[in-house]
């Protein structure tokens, strides 16, 4: 059990009134003490309720570029910097699919969802479903997958011209892609049961192709494949 | 291969700037109190989140406010690293909520109808004010006290006596 002081010291921190000695101190106790570490964190979540009231303000066009553009230059960086791409592979994936399932699983929707016995519960997993280079016209979307229903659902989709279909895979570790079903328009769920269920692990891949109307002829993606994601459990 | 983690990854991280760039600017340009060095901040605050995405835990905190919460730190760090004088109180000017909020705005008024500002307001209104002041335009102890023309010890003494009120409240609520 933290002290009354050593939490008064984690307040002041997470919400930045210290300086000097005391900042220094206090974020030295935050690298060496992992009990003082996470009341820091209590107490930021609390603050982090007042960002509601933040107000928003546009940054200049070329920021965005400024940005990827750097995020470029890490990558071409022959020096085998673990800051790199190859470690925050998939991470910021997962970042962005939190976001976006908690922007899209908004609460007034959720409440008409009856919750699962927490005893018997499986974690969901969620997969960011960026576009491929054959995926021009794709925005990223989320796709959110709850174990204990059996049902995909994404918040977002994937145009598809007049005869054609979108469809769901999924392919685990070393596998070939297993179809989990067509679907259409945004916020649409795929239902799926039998071999996919244990298909839906965390790194199994999730990906979109485009297929004649109903869905591939053949059990195997035979289109371009428009959008890729990893699942993660959340 | 089917799957280009890299540019799933960019292809997220970019979504991720889009609909958040705008809250995260807003809270450094508040800070920094200049649209150039917020924006300067606001790409350095973009690269932290891509460096520190890998220790992100999803059950741990809201994906908004840790984002959120690198961008206050970050341009408080700017700010004082260049010892510049805080901007002007928040409340006098922009603290009028926009008519159309964004969508994660809307999540973050989700987020806030938690327990923090009902115990926010059971506290004293100078203690109150020290607190909201001291978040919202990332001031110290001794900037909080020359803006309220208080003594240095009555600050601390009223941003303690806060946070020891919000904290009792809060575990009282769960």
């Amino acid at each position: 059990m933290m002290s009354a002081e050593d939490d008064m010291l984690a307040a002041e921190l997470a919400l930045g009134v210290l300086e000097g000695d005391e900042r220094g101190e206090a974020l030295r106790r935050q690298l060496a003490d992992p009990a003082f570490a996470a009341e820091v964190e209590i107490w930021r979540e609390r603050f982090a309720r007042m960002f509601a009231e933040w107000p928003e303000a546009v940054p200049a066009d070329d920021v965005e570029g400024r940005v990827m553009g750097e995020l470029m230059g890490a990558a071409n960086d022959p020096a085998p910097s673990r800051r790199g791409w190859a470690w925050a592979t998939g991470a910021i994936t997962l970042v962005a699919a939190c976001l976006v399932l908690a922007l899209a699983l908004r609460p007034e929707r959720i409440v008409t969802i009856p919750a699962p016995a927490p005893t018997a519960a499986m974690a969901r997993m969620v997969a960011a479903l960026a576009p491929t280079p054959d995926g021009d016209d794709v925005k990223p979307f989320a796709a959110s997958y709850d174990p204990n229903t059996g049902e995909v659902r994404l918040a977002g989709g994937v145009d598809v011209a007049a005869g054609r279909s979108a469809e769901l895979w999924v392919i685990a570790k070393d596998q070939p892609p297993h179809s989990l079903g067509v679907f259409a328009g945004d916020q649409a769920r795929v239902t799926i049961g039998g071999a996919n269920l244990a298909r839906m692990a965390p790194g199994s891949t999730l990906a979109v192709s485009i297929e004649p109307e109903g869905g591939s002829p053949t059990g195997a993606p035979t289109g371009p494949v428009v959008a890729t994601g990893v699942l993660s459990a959340v | 291969m089917l799957v280009a983690t890299a540019s799933e990854d960019r292809g997220a991280f970019r979504q991720l700037y889009r609909l958040t760039s705008a809250k995260l600017f807003g809270i450094c340009l508040r800070i920094c109190g200049e649209r150039q060095a917020a924006e300067d901040v606001l790409q350095e605050v973009y690269l932290i989140i891509w460096r520190r995405a890998p220790g992100y835990e999803p059950g741990r905190a809201s994906p908004i406010s840790w984002l959120a919460t690198i961008a206050r730190n970050r341009a408080i760090d700017w700010r004082r690293a260049r010892g510049l004088r805080p901007a002007s109180d928040m409340s006098e000017a922009d603290a009028i909520p926009s008519a159309d909020p964004s969508a994660v705005d809307r999540m973050l008024a989700i987020e806030a109808h938690g327990q923090l500002h009902d115990c926010l307001d059971t506290l004293d209104d100078p203690h109150r004010d020290a607190i909201r002041t001291a978040f919202f335009d990332g001031l110290t102890y001794a900037e909080l006290a020359e803006r309220r023309k208080v003594p240095l010890g009555t600050m601390k003494s009223w941003v303690r006596r806060g946070l020891i009120r919000l904290r009792d409240c809060l575990d009282d609520v769960g």
